[in-house]
């Protein structure tokens, strides 16, 4: 092709595919391709948010946002005694003496995000709203359950499409922490951008035609830490940069998809996905993980979906690496801790019959990239199925958490 | 009638010579008479300081400062180096620096490695480790050895400071300082002896031709070898001169002589002060323009030297280096993100040879758009050394760069409204036909076949050459003798300081005869310059009445040492 | 962001190593449009054991509150009884979560001190957000107790209030 624009999609995977070949004199060319031909295309995933459906005057919340840590254990403490530990309030609750305090309020001062069963809070309030992002992962919208799942509550989409699972949202979706004036998700994403870590790498291979294709495989990669994601001077991530695929086995896998009318659409797999954010590195297991995202765009970031099953223990996990966060989130650990466990709708324990994992839905905004795989060969076997959780009776009984 | 026949005659035979010289002139082994240009005082560059320093001194040494910009003279701040002057707030900085500079070298950590002697007692006077150090630096920073003079003086400057503080590196740092300052380390002069070969004649002493081969081809102050030949007067000429010449050529360092004449050529300096809108390009981050400067000269080293391949192949190579920032600018995948990728690009890409790199294009570009009027203009100046004009200062712009009102919606339209005006056509039309063919690079060299949803059409001609696009603007390039012309014009300006003038125009025509009989290579190229009389030739410069006498030296000094200043 | 919303912010502060870096990268998903007619309600039991120091009284009370959120105008009612003292404020604080103070907003005993107090107010933007998010108390403040006496944090209620109907 003589002259080879940038912009458009189809031109831009054709002039991918022209550099391909240039660089192949001296350099293995996405060696991990399909080989089934076709052509390759890149994304980043520059920024990850819990997706939370609001309404202007937080009517999915009709009781009001959750408690916070603080606000509970303000309330159980009788008013002489804590005017004297809070030094009659000077020391406010974001301090660190406070929120010792505050968080090692069990009968025998133990830790409630380590022992979230040793008190019994009021029930966290939880999204009472009918609607919500993500996707009908389980195929019913009667709630009754599946042999895949437990029976719950449904949400219905923004556009009206019934059958929505998103239990993640349920139990955080009144949470301040992970709402839009809440800071979680955007220090999360904050800090991925400047560190440069936790960045998934989306490789589309087998790409007939961006707008329709029947068939493409999708890989998930986990970005190599080194590679500096580039800024421009309002620190937004610049596209068509090249990234290395980090070979690490623990993360990343292969899903088909397909194209129609420009949307890619993947198949669900289980993965485990790099996960940093608000100080905390963590592997993100999703079961029955499918991802939605415009593939034929050509403005710089493009938003997507992504939603499946997150492992309950690593969800748990989660909520309890955030436990510094407990009074600029405004949540509690022993309300979620409870609220998960009878919420969890995936993957019933075949003794136990309880759920393991719980639907969630995720936005990703990507840039377009290039990906190196280098010598190595991408870290895209499909996984079997994660170990199931034990007991799911009292998972963070021990320090560890969860047996694996 | 017989006038007739007779000037004929004359004229055809001079025609015949001519045109038998110029045949042989590429077998012919002997170089032109040419006077030298008049003798000269060239200020240091930015970075023929920075090597001196980390030359004599050891890369630990940190230079953090600002330096006077040097003015270009015939395209080169080699030349221009020659007319420099140094302001008082220049002379300042030189001061700033001279005294960060000591101070590192004397530092506890550095005084080890960088000096060759330790005092008996740190404390006090050790007049023995004194000379030594600044003997051995003095000889090294200003290019020849102190006289004795000048040795005690610095000896004495050191001892005052080291009684009066306390510390014997405390004098050693004056002493440095004071050196760093001097006029005899920041201009190399060109220094005459009478020529005993040629009575009544002058010619360069050992040291100055050992200064002047030095910063041709490392752009770096003499290392000790070097210096010693000069000493030992084996830099008179002949095989003493041809050896070091020799192992000048043949050692690595001539890459920084290579960048360094291409950084002067291709006004590489102005990417100091390149600045790029971030809206409208905001992928031309300070990264990507140190990448794009640092690709440039990559490629030219390259090809020029480590493959010694012809010059005029650099406007038609399909091949360079590609860093993680500037493949974000070619929008392709690069092997190493952290590094750089030899890459060729295919044959039918629009990117070939170093005008389409963006070290030029980009360079040659407004901050918010294309320019085909300055890549125009810098392809005439740079590479055929062609003079463009200044435009007149009273011209009207409104047309030019108000696409709605004018429906002109590529930088092409837009410059035809503007040379309906005839003054300003007879020197649009010799530059941007040149600078159209680069339009498919927009102002931050990333690739676009739309301006405006119009297509772009990059046709045009070169003196004559037609051509459809970038890479037959590259091949114009490659063809035209003004380009061959223009590099051995600049690299003789380059090796001696001094513009190149029609006396000459002989010596020219034999260097570029012997450059085009050796397939235009660059190394060949600078190895005849180097070892061609021309090159250290000078002339008596012509008496000028009015001229003040030139500055005492010693007293320069004694006015620069910390000591005397306030 | 207001002032207001800094200014909790800081009070809330901010996780350990400094001001959070609001990504530009990624908004929140956009809301739906406000419904029309909206009304919002809130009750808040006053007491003297809610304050953040120590203030050994028996003085309680209720209040409940109704937000328009066309007009951004609270109207509410209040009464209380057992104070130390008499009373010389009656305000509206935010933000704030309960065991945390915030500045004066609102005058809630315009009309006069005496007990109840009814009255209506004009609310900004912020203020009103904070109201729902549930950032905001009723504190009584008499000429003993200078600080409060009596506070009550505004928790949402589902069901119109009696006093509303």
């Amino acid at each position: 092709m003589a002259n080879v624009p940038m912009m458009s999609p189809a031109l831009r995977t054709g002039l991918a595919l022209a550099a391909c070949g240039a660089v192949a004199l001296l350099a293995g060319c996405g060696s991990s391709s399909s080989g089934k031909g076709g052509k390759t295309l890149g994304f980043a995933v520059v920024g990850w948010r819990t997706s939370v459906y609001e309404t202007p005057y937080m009517d999915e919340c009709p009781d009001g946002l959750a408690q916070g840590n603080d606000e509970l254990w303000w309330k159980g403490v009788p008013p002489e005694e804590r005017a004297m530990l809070t030094r009659d309030g000077t020391i406010e609750p974001v301090t660190g003496t406070r929120r010792a305090m505050s968080v090692l309020r069990g009968p025998k001062g133990e830790d409630v995000c380590w022992h979230p069963t040793s008190v019994k809070d009021p029930p966290l309030r939880v999204v009472e709203g009918d609607t919500s992002y993500g996707l009908d992962l389980d195929g019913d919208a009667t709630g009754k359950g599946t042999p895949m799942s437990c029976p719950h509550v449904n949400f219905k989409s923004p556009d009206g499409r019934p059958g929505i699972d998103n239990q993640v949202y349920r139990i955080l979706g009144c949470t301040y922490g992970w709402r839009r004036h809440g800071y979680i998700e955007d220090n999360a994403n904050g800090e991925r951008r400047d560190t440069s870590h936790g960045i998934v790498l989306i490789e589309v291979s087998g790409v007939d035609d961006p707008l329709n294709d029947e068939q493409v495989e999708v890989a998930f990669l986990k970005k190599f830490d080194g590679d500096t994601l580039p800024k421009d001077n309002r620190a937004d991530v610049l596209p068509h940069a090249t990234y290395r695929a980090d070979p690490t086995p623990r993360y990343g896998g292969k899903a088909r998809g397909r194209i129609v009318n420009g949307m890619l659409e993947t198949d669900p797999i289980d993965v485990t996905l790099p996960f940093y954010g608000n100080l905390t590195h963590l592997p993100l297991v999703m079961k029955g993980m499918r991802m939605q995202l415009p593939v034929n765009k050509t403005e710089r970031f493009v938003e997507g979906q992504i939603a499946g099953y997150q492992d309950l223990a690593n969800f748990w996990d989660y909520i309890q690496r955030y436990e510094y966060l407990l009074v600029t989130g405004q949540f509690s650990c022993p309300g979620i801790y409870v609220a998960m466990k009878e919420l969890a709708d995936g993957y019933p324990d075949p003794k136990t019959g309880e759920c393991t994992a719980l639907s969630a839905a995720f936005t990703i905004r990507t840039v377009p990239a290039f990906i190196e795989h280098g010598d190595n060969e991408p870290s895209g076997v499909v996984k079997p199925v994660v170990t199931q959780v034990a007991s799911t009776k009292d998972v963070a009984s021990t320090k560890d958490g969860v047996k694996r | 009638m017989i006038l007739t026949r007779t000037f004929a005659r004359g004229w055809l035979g001079a025609f015949a010579t001519a045109a038998v010289l110029t045949v042989l002139a590429g077998c012919a082994q002997r170089e032109p008479d040419a006077a030298g240009p008049p003798p000269a005082m060239r200020r240091l560059t930015e970075q023929q300081y920075r090597n001196t320093i980390r030359d004599v001194f050891g890369p630990g040494i940190s230079v953090v400062g600002r330096f006077d910009p040097l003015s270009r003279e015939g395209g080169l701040m080699a030349v221009g180096a020659s007319k420099a002057s140094i302001t008082p707030s220049g002379f300042e900085r030189f001061g700033e620096l001279a005294e960060s500079i000591a101070s590192q070298v004397v530092a506890p950590a550095n005084r080890d490695y960088g000096l060759p002697c330790t005092p008996a007692d740190a404390k006090a006077i050790d007049d023995a480790c004194t000379r030594q150090i600044f003997s051995g630096t003095g000889r090294l920073l200003y290019r020849r050895a102190l006289t004795e003079a000048e040795l005690a003086r610095f000896v004495a400057l050191g001892d005052k400071v080291t009684t009066t503080l306390g510390d014997f590196y405390e004098g050693i740092s004056f002493g440095l300082a004071a050196m760093l300052q001097s006029p005899e380390f920041l201009f190399v002069a060109d220094v005459t002896e009478a020529d005993p070969q040629a009575p009544g004649k002058m010619r360069l002493t050992a040291h100055a031709r050992a200064a002047r081969l030095s910063y041709f081809l490392w752009d770096s102050t003499p290392d000790d070898a070097l210096l010693a030949a000069a000493e030992k007067g084996e830099l008179d000429g002949g095989d003493g001169l041809a050896t070091q010449t020799r192992r000048l050529l043949e050692s690595p360092r001539l890459e920084h002589g290579v960048r360094a004449f291409f950084s002067d050529l291709l006004t590489l300096d102005a990417f100091d002060h390149m600045q790029k809108d971030a809206a409208i390009y905001p992928s031309f981050g300070l990264t990507v323009a140190d990448d794009a400067r640092e690709q440039l000269l990559r490629t030219i080293v390259q090809h020029l030297l480590v493959e010694g391949e012809d010059y005029r192949e650099l406007f038609t190579t399909r091949r360079a280096p590609v860093s993680g920032a500037l493949g974000m600018i070619y929008q392709m995948p690069v092997k190493d993100p952290n590094g750089w990728t030899e890459v060729e690009f295919p044959k039918d890409s629009p990117y070939r040879g170093i005008v389409t790199l963006p070290g030029f294009s980009a360079l040659h570009s407004h901050a918010g758009r294309s320019s085909p009027t300055l890549r125009g203009r810098a392809v005439r100046e740079l590479l055929m050394c062609q003079r463009v004009p200044d435009p007149p200062s009273n011209i009207d712009f409104t047309q030019f760069n108000n696409a709605s009102t004018t429906k002109a919606s590529t930088a092409r339209e837009r410059l035809d409204i503007h040379n309906t005006e005839k003054t300003c056509a007879s020197c649009h039309k010799i530059v941007d036909p040149i600078g159209l063919a680069l339009e498919h690079f927009d102002g931050a060299a990333q690739f676009r076949t739309v301006e405006n949803a119009v297509k772009i059409d990059t046709r045009g001609e070169l003196d004559g050459v037609k051509y459809e696009d970038a890479a037959g603007l590259g091949e114009a390039l490659a063809k035209s003798p003004a380009v061959t012309q223009c590099v051995v014009n600049r690299a003789l300006a380059y090796a001696r300081g001094t513009s190149v003038g029609k006396t000459d125009n002989e010596m020219v025509s034999w260097l570029h005869a012997k450059f085009e009989s050796d397939g235009y290579r660059l190394r060949g190229l600078f190895e005849t310059i180097a070892t061609s009389e021309a090159f250290y030739a000078v002339s008596a410069p012509k008496a000028d009445p009015g001229a003040t006498p030139p500055a005492n030296t010693a007293a320069l000094e004694a006015a620069a040492s910390p000591e005397n200043r306030s | 962001m207001n002032v207001c919303r800094r200014t909790f912010v800081a009070l809330l502060a901010v996780p350990a190593l400094g001001a959070p870096l609001l990504a530009r990268a990624q908004a929140a998903p956009p809301l739906p449009p406000k419904p029309v007619g909206a009304r919002r309600y809130f009750h808040a039991e006053i007491s003297w054991a809610n304050n953040t120091y120590y203030t050994p009284s028996k003085a309680v009370g209720k209040a409940d509150f109704e937000l328009d959120l066309d007009s951004l105008t609270l109207h509410w009612v209040l009464s209380y009884q057992d104070l130390s003292s008499l009373p010389t404020a009656i305000t509206l604080h935010s933000p704030a979560q309960p065991g945390a103070t915030g500045a004066a907003i609102v005058d809630l005993a315009v009309p006069g001190l005496a007990s109840p107090t009814r009255g209506s107010a004009k609310l900004s933007d912020a203020q009103a957000e904070y109201l729902l998010t549930g950032w905001s108390y009723a504190l009584i403040t008499t000429r003993k107790y200078i600080k409060g006496e009596a506070r009550g944090q505004l928790d949402r209620v589902r069901t119109k209030p009696a006093a509303f109907l």
